[in-house]
């Protein structure tokens, strides 16, 4: 809210910096978004108040003219200006040469010259309110109040510097500058001037002109109302448009900008309706009927369903209550008698009713936010006051006021120990009370004990529970100026079991591979989804009713796209390196039932994908090479290496692989995922084509059913030598390395064993192949001697022979 | 010599050949192994020469270890000669006498940690080492712990501060009961209604806003929520808490400033805030010329929300608060843009190895 700190003075003494005040408020929570300053750069010497006292026609134009002009302390000046709405009288603001002004054609800020205007001498110019900068109006002088003093500094007048307060929503009293003006007295220490609101009725009674009957007292807890007659519309005095206009309203006309000045001034809003335009004389509050229509003040017709709240005369609606009024009704040059309004309305009520609508007022912004009932007689009486002796109307006698919420604030207990218990510092009831008075609440008990019961300020809806008042006494005297200590109660038990041990196990070792982690978005599209097996056919993936692109609606059922796509990025804009990434996510299985707290189930997947040159293509040492298969495959091994569980790899063909290169990964015989290459349309759908893409996708869930971040299990190391041989086997070919490794491992000489070299072609008969496998041979107790290792070996050729029928290449 | 003795002199002979040639690494060093092993004075020539002294009964036996040892030996020969030519330039490089020092070492690939998970390890472990147990929970969220029991009714204007992604399901009534999380604060719930005080929480995890992207928005972020429930836990425990977190994050000298902000699930609601480290306090671009950088929201945990846990307010007291993982990451790495975060741009990932 825009809030001129001139206004602010006329309820509270502010003794401090601008700038210290608005951090002050700041720490308190009301932030100052920003300062306004204006005429901070008016010199005082150089800009004036001036009366025109003598004005003659321009000799050589028809729309200048040549104002002589009072200075003040004898001093006179004579001038060009071609304002059309300078007259003699006015009092004006004089700009001297050397004075800093805004030059609206230059659109900057520049130091007066004088200058000869078709051949007369000016020195100096009459200002508008934009070459001030206090407004926008170019399109005449600015006319000062009569009473203005000529010669005085037109900064001493006018500047003004005006705060931009962001507000919390629980703060609808700050949407005001009264409310705002008692937190500055809390916090300076000063009081509150409150302004004047009584006035002289005439002999008419409120209650014989109007009756407000209320339908629908939940959404309309209470209405209060005063009759006013024989007003005269016109625009408003000049400080009435000022201030409006510094807190950024436009001027309308006096009637209207009493009720705008009167909500900015209380945080209440008012509504004031031309009477001779009701029908009837009655005022009802209602919920609109289906299809009713209404248009609003902004020229817009709305259809109306209940339960949207509306005033009503006896025949139709004449207002959006709390947030528009109706055109049938508007105040205008001819109007002469006015209701006006002051009404509370439901918060909730309101805000659907205008979300509804698309109709976002200043009102509906105060009432949606809780506003207190009891600011609506206090501001229609300030109203009332303000177009009494504005508009030359005269106020009916007595107030409308139908009621229908307690009439009594609650009073709450506040206690020491309370205190002292949330803040970890024992305060005084004394030093509480002088914080909170300054607040505005009052105390039921005389004195002052370690409890009291006290009320809020009736203009105060945020506070409702002791704790609050401890918000405030701690906001007031300061967050900063509170003790600091470190925890001190004891420390919860954990269990031992993490389930995000095995899972950062996993991420930390996918990195130390070589992987980079990526995290992507995780709303997509039904044709990337539908790219995948990911859900069943017949169900539908999660979408959002709301989402911000239309295309892209639906929570992922698999990360792997996701993962493809951040590969196909990566490769648009980088062409020669390899790529190695992975991510680690939720992904979001379709909802099974419909009942009201069923939730869908959420799976942290894990997938990764490689693609292009094993090393940089070109480097001095080493030729390029594509990452295949194998790569990926030892990546998945180097990732599991530390958890328990026995990796193994069963070849199975799937969907989005090429065939034959892709296999099923158990971990201790539970399936955990799948690796192998991506299929030839896939890459080409994902622009990847250019060198074979091989990707890993595991479930966590199946791990973790599985793996625990191993025991190190110690087993003292051989002191003895190890020795090698590699054997040349011959085999047919749909037997695997695998079984062939683990048969030579069940040797209890063997302590390891792996393929050295693959080969199939002329040397091997059809249908066989010849794998050279290393082992090695040693053992716990003894250096190994050639014979025991020959034996070793001869049985290992025996055991393979026998299983599956190997041979040696070279016996 | 007896057949024992052959095949013992065998193995020597292929251990010392293999381990010899493992080291060779020109064409001319293989040379004179190939002379040595093979050639016609070599070891293997000799093995298969020494046959001949061999019972006859031996003699087929060890002919055929003695062949087998010359084949193995053959082909390793021929594919290190492979090896060794493919890869001449090294053997050129390394084999000279002097080294060209400057030619680039060999590259080992890099991973990486994604900056937001670096991040929120680096937080959590903060935590952890106060006593917070680090959980996880629901990224899709009802409505009831989303907002409600957070002491977010429906219709409070105060949930224009969490533009919602509401999941496609109505009730009867027309309400959504689902949405994308937009915090993590409905973990507090979740874990004080399936546990019993002390509580002592840290949860990490995806958050979602309807919110236009910019410099500083994402609609998809990271966010850290704390809390910690005991009987004696105050408003100066939270202070100390998180003044700590912010001198560990962001160095000894961080001082914390705290200001009243409001959020509905605490009482008193603080924002805290940290001195910029840019430039000291004194205003510059980074902390937008107010010398202090925004870092969390926190607050004591509003009675409401205890008592509707069934926690008893006047007995149990506690802090909660929560921060943006990438909002902390922009600051430590000073990332300027927060949309670089889910770009996966390997350029700007492969900066934080």
């Amino acid at each position: 809210m825009k809030i001129p700190l001139s206004w602010l003075r006329n309820y509270v003494e502010i003794d401090s910096d601008v700038t210290d005040l608005a951090h002050s408020l700041t720490m308190a929570g009301l932030e100052v978004g920003s300062i306004e300053h204006i005429g901070n750069k008016w010199d005082s010497d150089s800009l004036v108040v001036a009366q025109v006292i003598q004005l003659e026609p321009h000799p050589n134009a028809d729309r200048l003219r040549l104002p002589t002009l009072d200075l003040g302390k004898g001093e006179k000046a004579k001038v060009v200006c071609g304002a059309p709405n300078l007259e003699i009288g006015q009092k004006i603001v004089f700009a001297k040469e050397g004075a800093n002004l805004f030059n609206p054609r230059s659109g900057k800020h520049e130091i007066l010259k004088g200058a000869n205007i078709r051949g007369i001498e000016s020195k100096g110019m009459v200002c508008s309110a934009l070459e001030l900068g206090i407004g926008e109006d170019n399109g005449g002088i600015l006319v000062l109040d009569d009473a203005s003093v000529t010669g005085t500094p037109v900064k001493e007048l006018l500047s003004d510097s005006i705060l931009d307060t962001e507000l919390t929503p629980n703060r609808p009293d700050c949407l005001s500058v009264i409310g705002t003006a008692y937190e500055i007295a809390a916090l300076l220490g000063t009081n509150i001037t409150k302004p004047e609101s009584s006035y002289q009725s005439g002999d008419t009674k409120v209650d014989d002109r109007i009756k407000v009957s209320i339908q629908d007292p939940f959404n309309c807890p209470r209405y209060t109302g005063s009759f006013i007659e024989k007003v005269t519309v016109a625009p408003s005095p000049l400080w009435l448009q000022d201030i409006l206009v510094k807190s950024g309203q436009r001027p309308i006309n006096n009637i209207v900008d009493i009720t705008n000045y009167v909500m900015l001034e209380y945080g209440q809003p008012l509504h004031a309706f031309d009477f001779n335009k009701l029908e009837g004389d009655e005022i009802i509050v209602r919920q609109a009927v289906e299809c009713e229509s209404l248009e609003t003040l902004d020229s817009q017709l709305k259809t109306l369903t209940p339960p949207m709240l509306v005033i009503a005369d006896t025949s139709k609606p004449i207002g959006l209550a709390g947030i528009m009024g109706g055109i049938n009704t508007e105040i205008d040059e001819e109007t002469t008698d006015i209701f006006l309004e002051a009404a509370n309305f439901n918060a909730a009520n309101t805000r659907a009713t205008r979300s509804a609508l698309g109709l976002n007022t200043e009102a509906s912004y105060r009432f949606e936010r809780e506003i207190r009932h009891e600011l609506a007689p206090v501001a229609l009486k300030r109203a009332t006051y303000l177009i009494s002796q504005l508009c030359g109307g005269i106020p009916a006698e007595g107030i409308i006021d139908t009621f229908n919420a307690p009439h009594h604030i609650k009073t709450i207990e506040i206690t020491e120990t309370r205190f002292e218990k949330i803040l970890g510092v024992s305060v005084s009831m004394k030093d509480i009370w002088n914080i909170i008075k300054r607040l505005g609440f009052e105390k039921i008990e005389e004195d002052l004990t370690q409890t009291i019961n006290v009320t809020p300020p009736f203009w105060r809806s945020d506070i409702s529970i002791q704790d609050d008042i401890i918000e405030e006494y701690a906001r007031i005297y300061g967050y900063d100026n509170l003790p600091t200590s470190n925890l001190a109660s004891p420390i919860p038990s954990q269990g031992s079991e993490n389930p995000q041990t095995v899972r950062e196990h996993i991420r930390d070792r996918l990195v130390s591979a070589g992987m980079n982690e990526t995290i992507s978005y995780s709303i997509t599209d039904l044709e990337t989804i539908n790219l995948f097996d990911s859900i069943p056919n017949d169900q539908q993936p999660i979408s959002i009713a709301n989402p911000m692109d239309a295309s892209k609606k639906y929570l992922r059922p698999t990360l792997v796209p996701n993962v493809l796509e951040t590969l196909s990025r990566n490769r648009r804009t980088d062409q020669q390196n390899g790529l190695r990434l992975f991510e680690i996510g939720r992904v979001f299985l379709p909802l099974q039932t419909d009942e009201i707290d069923s939730m869908p189930v959420e799976k942290e997947e894990i997938v990764g994908a490689i693609t292009g040159f094993s090393t940089s293509t070109d480097l001095w040492s080493e030729s390029g090479r594509l990452m295949d298969f194998f790569d990926a495959k030892g990546i998945v091994e180097h990732t599991f290496r530390g958890l328990s569980g026995v990796l193994s790899f069963t070849k199975n063909d799937g969907t989005m692989y090429e065939t034959g290169k892709k296999a099923d990964i158990f971990l201790n015989e539970v399936l955990i995922g799948q690796i192998g290459e991506l299929k030839s349309d896939l890459s080409e759908f994902f622009d990847l084509s250019t060198s074979p893409v091989v990707i890993f996708h595991l479930s966590l869930e199946a791990i973790q059913t599985v793996a625990q971040v191993q025991f190190i299990n110690y087993s003292e190391p051989s002191r003895y030598p190890s020795s090698f041989r590699d054997l040349a086997l011959i085999s047919n070919k749909e037997v695997d390395s695998e079984s062939i490794v683990s048969t030579i491992m069940e040797n209890k000489l063997v302590a390891d064993s792996f393929p050295i070299d693959k080969y199939v072609g002329v040397e091997v008969p059809d249908g066989k192949q010849s794998l050279t496998v290393r082992i090695i041979f040693q053992s716990n107790e003894k250096t190994l001697s050639a014979k025991e290792i020959d034996r070793a070996h001869i049985q290992i050729i025996k055991s393979l022979e026998h299983r599956y029928k190997i041979s040696e290449r070279y016996s | 010599m007896d057949e024992k003795a052959y095949i013992d002199t065998r193995t020597q002979i292929e251990q010392k050949a293999l381990s010899s040639l493992s080291q060779i690494r020109t064409v001319d060093d293989l040379e004179s192994w190939r002379i040595d092993t093979l050639g016609r004075n070599g070891t293997v020539t000799g093995l298969l020469r020494g046959i001949s002294d061999l019972p006859v009964d031996s003699r087929k036996e060890a002919g055929s270890e003695a062949n087998s040892l010359k084949d193995i030996l053959t082909k390793k020969y021929e594919d290190h000669k492979a090896d060794i030519e493919n890869s001449d330039s090294i053997q050129t490089e390394n084999e000279s006498d002097f080294l060209d020092v400057t030619l680039p070492g060999r590259n080992i690939a890099l991973g990486s940690l994604h900056p937001t998970t670096a991040v929120v390890r680096e937080i959590c472990q903060v935590f952890e080492s106060m006593g917070f147990q680090t959980i996880e929970g629901p990224e899709v969220e009802l409505d009831i712990y989303n907002f409600q029991k957070l002491n977010i009714p429906e219709e409070h204007p105060a949930r224009d501060m969490w533009n919602s992604l509401w999941i496609d399901r109505e009730l009867a009534d027309g309400s959504r009961p689902l949405l994308l999380r937009t915090h993590t604060s409905p973990m507090q719930i979740r874990t004080m209604e399936s546990q019993s005080p002390p509580v002592r929480v840290v949860v990490p995890g995806k958050t979602y806003r309807y919110e236009a992207t910019d410099a500083t928005h994402e609609w998809q972020f990271c966010q850290i929520e704390g809390l910690a429930v005991d009987k004696d836990i105050t408003f100066a425990n939270l202070k100390g808490t998180l003044e700590e977190f912010a001198r560990r994050i962001f160095g000894d000298k961080r001082k914390a400033r705290f200001r009243c902000d409001f959020f509905p699930f605490v009482e008193p609601g603080a924002e805290v805030s940290i001195d910029c480290f840019k430039c000291g306090g004194n205003g510059c671009r980074v902390c937008g010329n107010t010398g202090w950088i925004e870092i969390m929201g926190a607050g004591m945990v509003h009675p409401k929300v205890l008592a509707g846990v069934g926690y008893d307010p006047e007995i149990y007291s506690g802090f909660a608060w929560g921060m943006g993982a990438e909002r902390i990451a922009m600051l430590k790495y000073g990332i300027d843009d927060i949309r670089h975060f889910y770009s996966n741009d390997m350029k700007f990932l492969k900066q934080f190895s």
